[in-house]
């Protein structure tokens, strides 16, 4: 039953690819992010990693617009105006920081796939890493909204330049994720071909995340932990809509639980 | 109380009686039907009373391994061992992981002896701790966020974030009540079911060897991960 659940013709070729990342990641993108991470200071990297975050506002702007999502258009709209001018060209993000916009995150593969595309085959692109065909498409049209390519069109190695230095900077934020990944796993390849299936599936549906907070508790872990309390009787835990789909989901999501 | 309303009721049975002796059984049937109902009905607020919010429950966990963590005396590198067995300690009694196996092998649960399937469940306990206690005990600086929870029978979401260098990633607790606690028996990461993909890694294992060749790769994974 769980082997249907991703349709993966070339596992042969897509391991092979997901092999190849593997060490592409170990020999090369790794020991270059932790070069440059030791020279360039975290702040400056997180600043980098939302300068080009904010070039790419055009993608998800068009991909909320064409799911019908007029609030979230404007929210992204707005965040990157915000972030544009009073962010300094988007190296900070104070739409968030400060005017409590989150970004939207919509792009062309889930726009296909809220129309009723399915994800067709499953596909370990070397270097992109995990896709599936649809997704694949989305990437291409998106390309067409992203100022990089614009440049990358005109002058290929800037292109090439541009994208691996978004790629060592975002790997130097989040070393040693995927290593912990690996570690979890007991087949590596089938762990993330799954995760990215429910990963996709879940933005799609745009279940992962609950809307609004009932609950403020914070933690700071490795400081000294503070709490909040806003609402706390058990009549404030109510089925809210958003929770519902992923409530019922969790209900008959196991066979196995009939037999209790 | 009960023993109030039945001395009552009694009383006013026998004040009856006294007028209509034909009629006390009536009274005595009326008695028991009125404890019939009471009792149920007081022992459901009682119990309502103690089911704990989820979102208590698991601020509690967190607490717990925090105030573990900040230990600087724990934090010797000749009491790691020591710390590690506080934390599994904590785990233990919020995580359910016989649940989470028999979720995580799905059909192939049944089909496995007892003996099987304790070992099969010390196993994948051992993993997800060796693997997710080990990540714990490398954060700094990140915030846990309990936004809200959604309740549906028996079961509970707890919504929350973890917020790392600025990137917020949406962590959600699956939790089942179980003798008025609550247990957790799936975490979701960015919509990524933890059980959904070991259940998939399972399957597919499973569609290639038998079962013992699973416990096999569990077991070398498992003492990989003790050795570091």
């Amino acid at each position: 039953m769980d082997m249907a659940l991703v349709s993966d013709p070339l596992e042969p070729i897509n391991r092979i690819f997901f092999s190849f990342n593997d060490k592409f990641y170990f020999w090369m993108l790794k020991p270059v992010s932790q070069g440059y991470a030791y020279v360039v200071a975290e702040n400056v990297r997180i600043c980098v990693r939302s300068f080009l975050k904010n070039l790419f506002a055009p993608v998800r702007i068009v991909n909320n617009l064409l799911q019908g999502k007029l609030v979230d258009t404007g929210v992204e709209t707005a965040r990157f105006v915000i972030n544009s001018t009073v962010g300094v060209i988007g190296l900070v993000d104070p739409a968030k920081n400060e005017f409590g916009l989150s970004p939207k995150e919509e792009d062309l593969g889930q726009t296909l796939g809220v129309y009723g595309f399915g994800a067709g085959i499953y596909i370990c692109w070397p270097f992109l890493g995990p896709s599936n065909v649809r997704d694949t498409i989305g990437m291409i049209g998106d390309s067409f909204l992203s100022p990089v390519s614009y440049l990358a069109w005109s002058d290929p190695g800037a292109g090439v330049a541009i994208k691996a230095g978004k790629e060592v900077n975002d790997t130097s934020l989040t070393l040693g994720d995927y290593e912990d990944f690996k570690e979890s796993a007991l087949d590596p390849y089938i762990s993330l071909r799954d995760a990215y299936r429910q990963y996709r599936q879940k933005k799609i549906l745009d279940v992962a995340v609950g809307s609004d907070s009932q609950y403020n508790y914070s933690f700071n872990i490795g400081e000294k932990p503070y709490v909040q309390e806003l609402s706390m009787s058990v009549d404030s835990v109510l089925l809210t809509d958003d929770c519902l789909a992923q409530t019922e989901n969790l209900v008959d999501d196991s066979p196995v639980m009939a037999m209790r | 109380m009960v023993q109030g309303l039945f001395n009552y009721l009694n009383a006013g049975g026998m004040l009856w009686g006294k007028m209509k002796n034909d009629n006390s059984w009536y009274l005595k049937f009326f008695t028991f039907l009125i404890l019939a109902i009471a009792i149920p009905v007081m022992f459901q607020n009682s119990s309502h009373a103690t089911v704990i919010d989820p979102v208590v429950f698991l601020k509690d966990a967190v607490d717990e391994i925090i105030s573990i963590l900040q230990d600087e005396k724990l934090s010797a590198q000749n009491r790691r061992v020591e710390r590690k067995k506080l934390m599994v300690a904590i785990v233990e009694k919020k995580f359910d992981f016989r649940e989470m196996s028999m979720r995580a092998l799905a059909k192939h649960w049944q089909e496995r002896n007892p003996a099987e399937q304790d070992r099969f469940v010390s196993l994948f306990k051992t993993l997800l701790e060796n693997t997710y206690l080990a990540k714990i005990e490398t954060y700094s600086g990140e915030k846990v966020t309990f936004k809200k929870a959604a309740l549906q029978g028996n079961k509970a979401i707890v919504y929350s974030d973890l917020i790392r260098k600025n990137v917020q990633t949406p962590v959600n607790y699956k939790l089942k009540n179980i003798d008025d606690r609550w247990m957790v028996y799936d975490v979701e990461v960015e919509g990524v079911s933890l059980v959904n993909n070991y259940r998939t890694q399972f399957a597919s294992i499973l569609s290639k060897e038998n079962f013992a060749g699973l416990i096999a790769r569990l077991e070398e994974k498992v003492s990989k991960g003790a050795v570091e």
